[in-house]
């Protein structure tokens, strides 16, 4: 009663805080000091499985682990023993450069994700809910400028102009999972994808002759995406080794949106015209990955996914993306690897240092928008991590890095540099199960 | 004895438990008797990592600098300062409020005629009313008026100086309310009472009142009832080539009564109704005119694909009349409005917003530079705004009937300096 008791009270706990932090997707991603290239857009997308696949370059479709829930791939929802919450929190700090520009350096804390998988027949039939950023947009840029009221710029006037951008779009899943045979399972997956994305233009004169204004345009979508997705051992491999294939499908899907413009002053907020209401497409999205352990030590992923973005169509004009002109878009290809060492694997009774997971990850993502055509965003990054046990059995803190770049300085581009650091917190507890002596 | 060669580590358990030797799964008889004794353990490292997890969230620094205005410039539009000329300057229906007291309003009353060289002729007809200067005597009450006569101080002139004024005198037939009285306003006139000439010189001007007047309203100049009874003069111009215009102070009625003293009758309220014979203006301006029934509106294109949407940081309007000196005499005094007004005015007039009263500045411009007309214009070029028009006008205070020559052709007098940036 103890132990189920304090489990539960850990796991609300976790969840109350997660939750509020998500109550509102625009406020949770409030910042406005990320990358400039979530201008462009639906926001820059996001990716997050777990915090161990985070570690090992954001792949790990075909992981299988009783220890961590893999909501991406539904068909690993059958893998579940124990009720397992997880979550996580990330903090980046971006150098951003152009030519020609100071650098400047941003930072913002967001929210990783949380999942919440069980299972309904252990090692079977398992469910699984998760949450987590599906785009972000947080920027902020600020220029100066002059107005000169004659030719002897004597009644001049300087303002600074502020591009700000936040919010992005949550996906909320649910999904299953069921395993057919020994070696085959097989999931589907509803997503739901919702959030507001809002862009503001503030240009502000430290003058009293002149207003100060605000235009603020708020899109708010949702709509709803199905993803099925399968995972096979493959057979014949000596004990102690495996070798597991898993691929996804998403199908496209439509999300309904509207949007209202803001005039904002000091004293007060207009809204103008009406609101517009439309559509935008989601796109067709297939990924691959495979794990292959060759002892039980050892865990090497490699991950690929493509999503059609280049099918994309809007009724709302998008930074970088006007009415009926997707040719700032790319299809979004990520190929990620990573490898895991875990000394203590299969070793109950090993030191604690033993018990640590370690993990290195590379990965290379060519963003689905880019400021202009013809001109891609790659993104490529390291990735590595610590798996600390805790004195909590089936519970783990997975501490992880991300160093990488973004973009480039050429064609009048900016390149990032960003590292981040995540921490996610990884519960696992038998629920619903009688206790014998209950 | 303890062995020195090996070091020991001192592990405290509340109850005789075993320590937890995996995070694999175990059953759940065991995972309650781990969790019974690590209870306060699991809470200290949750709060900790919850603790780290806000801070996490909430932390952000930044030093945003310029990075990426190379991506935003193509979308962003720019900051700029635009002039902007009307495409509609024309006369409107707003007459001139020429009506006053002594408290407010008007402050003169105006009359006479001119021949303008530049807009032609005009005549002005001013409206005078009194009320007791103080409570009458018994004396005076009682007694019966032999004379009565009017003070005039003037203090106006527009037009030939060197000439003299004529005009007749009549009663008003009918109470008025000077707040009510504008340039083309209807004051029922009664019987003449007399015709004067004087010269335009500036000063207290006597005009006695005949006989058959005063004899007529002796009962009345000595009621107690006199305000209500009596409703003014009316002063029509026959003659002359000036109008004038006399203030409240130093100008009243006097009526001497036998036997008692002399009573005076301070001028209570003003008018003034101007008429303007033919359409004698010269096709390039619109003629703004003091005291006119006709006011001046104006319009700019603020819609319509001549100015993109855009966020109005600031407008400055500014009007310049034209200099028409060298079409009048030496002789021909034309004391200029200094102070002009400007309203925005819905389609259909009864929605009003008083943007500014301005005085002429040194170059000679009015500039009207405030942040009502500046939201006035950023609600229209949304198409936020029921206002259709800016209204211009002479507070009522100046009391002249002096004007301004707008131009309209290539250079107009009227125009908008708006710094803006677009939206799109």
């Amino acid at each position: 009663m103890t132990s189920s008791y304090t489990g539960r009270s850990l796991l609300i706990a976790a969840a109350l805080f997660i939750g509020c932090a998500v109550t509102d997707p625009a406020a949770a991603q409030n910042t406005n000091d990320g990358s400039v290239y979530s201008r462009f857009g639906l926001g820059q997308r996001q990716t997050w499985l777990s915090g161990r696949s985070q570690a090992m370059g954001g792949g790990g479709l075909a992981l299988s682990s009783s220890l961590y829930a893999n909501p991406q791939n539904p068909a690993s929802l059958s893998d579940q023993i124990l009720t397992r919450f997880s979550g996580g929190l990330t903090y980046e700090s971006i150098t951003t450069q152009a030519d020609g520009f100071d650098a400047g350096r941003l930072a913002s804390g967001s929210l990783s994700g949380v999942h919440l998988a069980f299972p309904l027949v252990t090692n079977k039939l398992g469910l699984g809910l998760s949450l987590a950023p599906y785009t972000r947009v947080s920027y902020r840029i600020q220029e100066t400028g002059r107005v000169a009221f004659s030719a002897d710029d004597l009644d001049a006037a300087s303002f600074l102009k502020e591009f700000n951008g936040n919010g992005g779009l949550y996906q909320l899943s649910g999904g299953f999972g069921f395993r057919t045979s020994s070696r085959l399972s097989v999931g589907a997956r509803v997503d739901m994808l919702f959030g507001i994305l809002e862009e503001a233009r503030t240009t502000l004169f430290n003058d009293a002759r002149f207003v100060d204004r605000t235009i603020r345009e708020s899109t708010r979508l949702r709509g709803a995406a199905a993803t099925v997705g399968a995972r096979y051992s493959i057979p014949g491999l000596p004990d102690e080794m495996g070798l597991i294939v898993a691929s996804t499908l998403t199908l496209p899907a439509t999300l309904r949106g509207e949007r209202i413009s803001a005039l904002t002053t000091s004293v007060g907020r207009d809204t103008l015209g009406t609101t517009s209401k439309g559509d935008v497409s989601m796109p067709m999205g297939a990924s691959l990955g495979v794990a292959f352990q060759p002892t039980r030590a050892w865990t090497l992923l490699a991950d690929a996914t493509w999503e059609e973005w280049t099918a994309v169509t809007s009724d709302f004009a998008l930074p970088g993306m006007p009415l009926g002109d997707t040719s700032n878009l790319s299809d979004r290809i990520r190929v990620s690897s990573g490898i895991e060492f875990w000394p203590g694997s299969g070793r109950p009774f090993a030191s604690y240092g033993a018990m640590i997971a370690y993990r290195l990850g590379v990965y290379s993502d060519r963003a689905y928008a880019s400021p202009s055509a013809n001109q891609a965003i790659r993104s490529v990054g390291i990735t590595g991590g610590l798996s600390l046990p805790s004195l909590v059995p089936g519970t783990t803190i997975d501490l992880n890095i991300d160093v990488g770049q973004r973009g480039q300085t050429d064609s009048g581009l900016v390149k990032d540099r960003y590292i981040r650091f995540g921490l996610n917190i990884n519960f696992g507890e038998r629920w619903f199960d009688r206790l014998p002596l209950g | 004895m303890l062995s020195a060669a090996k070091p020991f580590r001192l592990v405290t358990y509340r109850h005789e438990s075993p320590p937890p030797s995996s995070f694999f799964p175990m059953s759940p008889l065991r995972l309650s008797m781990v969790h019974a004794v690590r209870a306060n353990t699991p809470r200290c490292v949750a709060l900790t990592l919850a603790m780290c997890a806000a801070l996490l969230t909430v932390a952000g620094c930044d030093d945003p600098s310029n990075v990426g205005q190379g991506l935003l410039d193509a979308q962003a539009g720019d900051t700029r300062v635009t002039t902007m000329i009307p495409d509609e300057v024309a006369l409107g229906d707003r007459p001139d409020a020429t009506g006053g007291n002594a408290a407010s309003g008007a402050i003169r009353a105006l009359v006479g005629m001119v021949d303008d060289p530049v807009i032609g002729s005009f005549r002005s007809t001013g409206y005078v009313d009194f009320v007791p200067s103080s409570q009458f005597e018994a004396s005076f009450s009682n007694g019966s008026v032999t004379w009565a006569g009017l003070d005039l101080n003037l203090d106006y002139r527009y037009g030939d100086t060197t000439s003299v004024l004529q005009f007749d005198l009549y009663g008003v037939s009918e109470s008025w309310l000077s707040s009510e009285i504008s340039a083309d306003a209807e004051v029922p006139m009664g019987s003449l009472v007399a015709s004067y000439e004087v010269p335009v010189t500036r000063g207290v001007v006597t005009l006695a009142l005949p006989d058959s007047w005063v004899t007529a309203n002796d009962a009345r100049l000595r009621s107690e009832t006199f305000t209500d009874a009596f409703h003014g003069f009316s002063i029509v111009p026959t003659a002359g080539n000036t109008v004038v215009g006399f203030r409240f102070s130093e100008s009243g009625l006097r009526a001497s009564a036998v036997p008692g003293d002399t009573v005076s009758y301070a001028l209570s309220k003003v008018g003034t109704v101007t008429q303007r014979d033919g359409a004698s203006s010269p096709s390039d301006f619109i003629i703004f005119q003091d005291g006119s029934p006709k006011g001046v509106y104006v319009r700019f294109p603020l819609r319509g694909g001549v100015f993109d949407e855009s966020l109005i940081h600031r407008v400055t309007m500014g009007l310049t009349a034209t200099d028409l000196s060298a079409y009048y005499p030496d002789s021909f005094e034309r004391p200029l409005p200094t102070v002009l007004g400007l309203e925005a005015v819905s389609a259909d007039g009864l929605t009003r917003l008083e943007i500014a009263e301005v005085s002429v500045n040194a170059d000679g411009a009015f500039i009207i530079d405030n942040t009502t007309l500046t939201n006035v214009f950023q609600s229209a070029n949304l198409g936020k705004s029921v206002l259709d028009r800016f209204e211009l006008y002479f507070p009522v205070e100046q009391s002249g009937v002096g004007f301004l020559a707008l131009q309209t052709d290539d250079s107009p007098s009227i125009e908008a300096l708006i710094t803006a940036t677009s939206i799109n």
